[in-house]
């Protein structure tokens, strides 16, 4: 009896001992690609003034920030230890949009919302409307834009952001850190090795990554967050942001066994070549540092190996392997192509 | 996460806002939807498990009845008993009645006056009702945070000195009451009733739970004092929603609402200048924006950490507040006093006059983690695991008797009667002992019933 008790004891006392609190942290990244929001609004103007449905596809910003708040307010009403961070996110570089860096004050309207909210909503209306102001004018001098949103930078700050606030939490206070990415543009794969590297950045250090799409399909976004175990939704209907926000990523890490959230997709495990920066479906890997290429060349432009390709004959003899400075990419006549989706997995497994 | 704090204080009623609310007529409760200010329905809604939070919050823009099959859809098999909890939950409070949706099918519909209340808080758009800010530069010295929050503490822990006995002030009679309608000192007409054991308990926990259940039953104390109680509730959580630091105006309160602030601030929950003229500005502290989660929300942001233990039991406390070395001395026996610290030791015998006087183990070690100096809490676990166990083996070597209630069958004649009345009672599962030599059965109170009907039936046969 007295040893069973013992026991229990000991394994209670040593799981109540290292948390004593938990508090949550969500960082929003919103894409404010000014190009595709711009196109929206005017797509949105032509069908709204020949059909005068309000309920068209297309999304307003403005109607788009009001349906975020209510999510992030709903998640700040969930629990008083809940806290939300937004980024904002360009066609090149991120901001903080709450907490604000700069200033971020505006007309102070007191309505019915709990001033803690009210300041959050305030902070980031007004740091996105500074800095579309700002960039709008720059646009006049090159008005070349693409719709491709870069989301490394802002990706990096979040997760340097949440690994600052886990370090200084007091002792005994665990910080749960989550990422919901909230896409409009394009995928930009110009930064696909940052990007990915971001991403087992947030594996490691446990982090869910969310992504709600809004434009198109996210082939990046879709990599993330089945690599990180996290939900990806896309929102067909303009008007219901608020809703598919609220009814799926509210949820946190150990609700999401209790409700039916949207399945996982088949996630395309196209890497970008490191040339050309395009994605590929079957491309050649280095086989010292596993880096993809959509061409073969002679040597690796990561690593520097040279690549010796070995004739058809020469593969009987089987030559020595020089330790790792030359390595074969491939005999010729059997092109070292491998869908790039392994490469990925096993990159996993060594990170 | 609930807190694990809240098990065991049944004796101290109400240890969240929920179980105090469903005492409440439910006419109160569509009240208390219905008052225009919905830091209420925020308060309630903070207070709900999370499952049930989910459940309104994705019901909150939809304006239909939401189909009970349509409501198992959204649940895997794992959340099923959350599911039934969170259901049993809202239909208490009231926020979910029951209805048939417009197919025809029996659904939850949810309490308009609720859902008009969250909206407003999440959408915004509403009246305000955070108490008009006056611009700071009218204030000629302000009040900063610091020091706000040690004028909490001192006052908060005046409340403790006279629940302690420990007499340093006079102490108004508001407070005696309200401690007196929790069960924390014996109340009655003789003022010096002392504390109770539930007195003790309260002692032990950390200061926000410990105002979470003083505002209670406050609450249910004005009711004495002939106050409207929607009034109160509401204005104490629409203090819990302001912001530290900052002050609002009372210009515009009602008599109750300027009562209520007064006892406050005595309690340390607002503070108020003190001058020749009444001020009309107020400054709420942290402990009474700790109120704003819920009882959950005790962030065991450790308290100033005063104690040291170590593994040969002796246990020094590092402060000169006759109230905490009172506290420690509930459970440890005091051996030197020097003008910086205190030091006594925990014995068999001071734990186990702690566990008669009503405290749990739990409760001494959550004390003694939670006070923790700082240099304690470097280690890991905090408190060293032989003292953990001790305290809790010496809490168990009480219990050593388990108390049944029963009924006691006994010359039954024939062994086979007695087994088949045992199997019975084996298959209701309210057999608590029976013996098979001299063929005596006892069975629970509630089983008595049916294995007496059981037993005449047989008779006849």
């Amino acid at each position: 009896m007295a040893m069973t008790g013992l026991t229990t004891l000991g394994s209670s006392d040593t799981g109540a001992a290292g948390v004593e609190s938990i508090s949550n942290i969500l960082v929003v990244i919103l894409d404010l690609n000014i190009s595709w929001w711009s196109d929206q609004m005017e797509s949105g103007a032509i069908r709204n003034g020949v059909s005068s449905s309000h309920a068209s596809q297309q999304y307003s910003l403005a109607f788009s920030l009001d349906q975020i708040f209510i999510f992030l307010n709903s998640y700040l009403l969930i629990q008083p230890n809940n806290k939300v961070v937004v980024l904002g996110c360009l066609e090149s570089q991120s901001y903080f949009l709450y907490p604000p860096t700069g200033d971020a004050s505006g007309p102070a309207i007191n309505d019915s919302r709990p001033e803690a909210f009210r300041m959050v909503n305030e902070a980031v209306l007004n740091s996105v409307r500074n800095i579309l102001t700002r960039e709008l004018s720059k646009e006049t001098q090159n008005s070349e834009s693409s719709h491709e949103t870069v989301f490394i930078g802002a990706l990096s700050r979040s997760l340097c952001y949440i690994h600052r606030l886990q370090r200084e939490a007091p002792k005994g206070q665990l910080v749960n850190g989550r990422v919901l990415v909230i896409e409009t543009g394009l995928d930009s794969s110009s930064h696909y090795m940052h990007f990915i590297n971001t991403i087992f950045t947030a594996q490691k250090m446990n982090i869910k990554m969310d992504a709600c799409v809004l434009g198109e399909d996210s082939v990046l976004l879709q990599q993330a967050v089945d690599l990180t175990g996290g939900l990806y939704v896309k929102v067909d209907n303009a008007a219901g942001i608020a809703q598919v926000l609220n009814t799926v990523f509210l949820l946190d890490a150990d609700e999401r066994s209790k409700f039916v959230v949207p399945e996982r997709v088949q996630v395309d495990y196209r890497a970008a070549c490191f040339c050309h920066q395009k994605l590929v479906e079957v491309g050649f890997v280095c086989s010292v540092c596993l880096s993809v290429f959509c061409v073969p060349g002679p040597m690796c432009t990561t690593c520097n190996s040279v690549f010796k390709y070995m004739l058809p004959q020469k593969q009987k003899r089987k030559g020595p392997l020089t330790n790792g400075k030359t390595a074969e990419v491939s005999p010729s006549s059997q092109p070292a192509k491998r869908k790039t989706g392994e490469t990925q997995r096993e990159r996993n497994g060594n990170s | 996460m609930t807190m694990v704090a809240s098990d065991g204080y049944q004796s101290i009623d109400h240890k969240n806002l929920y179980s105090y609310l469903t005492t409440l007529p439910s006419s109160m409760l569509e009240n208390l939807y219905k008052h225009p200010n919905p830091c209420l329905c925020m308060a309630i809604f903070r207070d709900l498990v999370p499952m049930a939070q989910k459940f309104v919050l994705r019901q909150l823009f939809i304006d239909q009845v939401l189909p009970k099959s349509a409501l198992l859809a959204w649940i895997t098999p794992d959340g099923r008993k959350d599911h039934d909890d969170a259901v049993r939950l809202l239909i208490e409070l009231r926020i979910w009645s029951e209805a048939p949706s417009s197919a025809g099918l029996m659904g939850w519909k949810l309490n308009e006056h609720f859902r008009k209340g969250i909206q407003a808080v999440v959408v915004g758009g509403g009246p305000s009702w955070g108490g008009d800010v006056t611009p700071t530069a009218e204030e000629t010295t302000p009040v900063d945070v610091a020091f706000l929050e040690k004028y909490a503490r001192d006052q908060w822990e005046h409340v403790l000195h006279y629940l302690a006995g420990l007499k340093t002030r006079q102490t108004a009679s508001h407070v005696v009451d309200v401690l007196a309608t929790a069960g924390l000192v014996r109340g009655g007409n003789e003022r010096d009733g002392g504390i109770t054991q539930n007195g003790f308990r309260f002692l032990l926990m950390d200061t926000p739970s410990q105002v979470w259940r003083f505002v209670l039953s406050y609450l249910q104390t004005t009711q004495k004092w002939n106050m409207d109680l929607i009034e109160c509730i509401s204005f104490i959580f629409q203090l819990s929603f302001s912001q530290t630091g900052k002050h609002y105006s009372s210009s515009g309160f009602s008599d109750n609402q300027m009562k209520m602030l007064q006892h406050f601030r005595d309690y340390g929950l607002v503070y108020m200048r003190s001058g020749k003229r009444p001020s009309s500005r107020f400054y709420p502290t942290n402990l009474v924006m700790n109120l704003s989660g819920g009882a959950s929300s005790t962030n065991a942001s450790f308290a100033e950490g005063y104690i040291v233990v170590e593994t040969n039991y002796r246990i020094i406390a590092y402060t000169d507040s006759p109230l905490k070395i009172a506290v420690v001395s509930y459970f440890s026996e005091m051996l030197y006093r020097f003008p910086n610290l205190a030091i006594g030791i925990l014995t068999r015998e001071s734990i186990r006059n702690a566990l008669a006087k009503g405290i749990t183990a739990d409760e001494i070690i959550r004390f003694l983690r939670m006070h923790a100096h700082p240099q304690m809490r470097e280690s890991s676990p905090i408190l060293p695991s032989t003292l953990t166990d001790q305290i809790k083996l010496w809490e168990m070597e009480r219990a050593r008797f388990e108390f049944t209630d029963g009924v006691l069958y006994n010359q039954i004649n024939s062994v086979k009667d007695y087994e088949l009345l045992r199997n019975y009672a084996n298959d209701l599962g309210v057999n608590v002992l029976s013996n098979n030599d001299k063929r005596l059965l006892v069975v629970t109170t509630e089983g008595h019933v049916p294995v007496r009907a059981f037993w005449k039936r047989q008779k006849k046969e």
